[in-house]
């Protein structure tokens, strides 16, 4: 504390200062408030963009450069778990629960995919008319390099999150029920109390995931391929 | 009058080192935690985006300005679109060793709902210097202002928070 500020404390009324205490006390109480585990992973930038500090010439012709190749420098989007990390099963079911950040927009009348919301190319299913699922929005998150994009419906107080992985398929996981629906096949089994159904769209792993909802009712939907409107 | 300290380029792999601190920032900039990682996140994607020159030392205070105008964007953001209403969340998160027993985490709900209910700036010189720990001086050119308002505003935010911990006190009370 400098010396003005420490005169002006002492020149401060008992009542006032026992404030200043009191507060201080109870934002002690959060001070060791740690950020959780899936965030820290999610910002955990990976060692190997680390990069030594440049000579003040090179920095400022390596702003130029900088300037020119914009994002292409450094990871356009925040990472989990480092570059070269595959996305885990349990990542991609924990964004089911995470709110939606945009919105889905209605599609045009008949349509049975969602506009302006694709993975890789994938579009989402639109499920409210023919099965009641109102989607309510979107999300996208990187993980270990790939980008999530997970969209969320609602019916009737229940709630699931159907997740399209891209590039190659996650590794197959233990335990799970192998279910054939119109054609997909489709891997059911339980993660954290919540029902998981997955299966490959193009080659692109789908995680769909609700609490509540029976397996069966999440295989029939990731396996409905609206009349060959929704590519598989 | 000396030359500006050369710029420097901020190490995307240090950013890690400070999440703690912004997420508490965060936490009490939204009032919620699930806002609170979003923000942190979007925070970081915005900063890793592009090259980041700085003139000074003050990783810390960078990032608190840039969280801070991520939050208020969001906020506008927010303000023009049509709202989803956030849903119950019922997964079990990992189990994480370093997270405060369920009473700390109540006790800690508590503060930083009081502190989310402050005025803006009130809040911001708070958070800037007791749950962040910049200095006054750090906090002033985080703010971009000047380091006696910081220090007026940090007392407004003490004293109004003591006096909401206290109403908060006699609420409990039994009639």
């Amino acid at each position: 504390m400098t010396g003005f500020r420490r005169r002006r404390v002492r020149g401060l009324p008992p009542a006032w200062l026992e404030e200043q205490r009191v507060a201080l006390a109870a934002v002690a109480t959060v001070n060791g408030d740690r950020a959780p585990l899936a965030l820290r992973a999610r910002v955990a930038a990976p060692s190997a963009r680390r990069r030594p500090p440049a000579p003040r010439l090179a920095r400022r012709l390596g702003a130029l450069a900088a300037a020119a190749t914009g994002a292409a420098l450094l990871a356009p989007l925040v990472l989990i778990g480092g570059a070269g990390a595959v996305p885990t099963l349990q990542q991609a079911v924990a964004l089911s629960v995470r709110p939606p950040l945009a919105r889905v927009h209605e599609p045009a009348d008949g349509a049975l995919t969602l506009p302006r919301v694709r993975a890789d190319g994938l579009p989402f299913p639109y499920w409210e008319d023919r099965f009641g699922w109102r989607a309510v929005g979107f999300r996208r998150d990187r993980i270990g390099g790939r980008l999530l994009t997970t969209v969320i419906y609602v019916r009737a107080g229940q709630r699931i999150a159907y997740t399209i992985v891209p590039g190659p398929p996650l590794p197959s996981t233990a335990g799970a029920q192998t279910i054939v629906r119109q054609g997909t096949t489709l891997h059911s089994l339980s993660v954290r109390a919540r029902q998981v159904a997955i299966w490959l769209r193009r080659g692109h792993t789908c995680v769909l995931s609700g609490s509540g909802v029976p397996a069966g009712a999440l295989a029939w939907l990731g396996a409905w391929r609206g009349g060959g409107e929704i590519p598989y | 009058v000396s030359d500006p300290p050369p710029a420097r380029l901020l190490d995307p792999g240090s950013l890690g080192d400070h999440v703690d601190r912004l997420y508490r920032a965060a936490r009490a900039l939204c009032g919620s935690p699930e806002d609170a990682e979003d923000l942190v996140q979007e925070t970081y994607t915005r900063i890793l985006e592009k090259p980041r020159w700085l003139r000074s030392d003050d990783d810390l205070g960078y990032l608190l300005r840039v969280l801070r105008n991520t939050h208020y964007s969001r906020l506008r953001a927010a303000a023009r679109r049509v709202r989803t209403d956030p849903l119950p969340d019922e997964l079990d998160r990992l189990q994480d060793r370093s997270a405060p027993a369920p009473q700390d985490a109540l006790d800690a709900e508590a503060v930083y709902a009081l502190i989310a209910q402050l005025p803006d700036v009130f809040r911001e010189a708070l958070v800037a210097i007791d749950l962040v720990g910049l200095s006054y001086r750090e906090a002033a050119r985080a703010l971009r202002v000047r380091e006696a308002t910081i220090t007026t505003r940090l007392y407004r935010a003490r004293q109004r928070l003591a006096r909401a911990l206290e109403d908060q006190a006699d609420d409990r009370l039994p009639a």
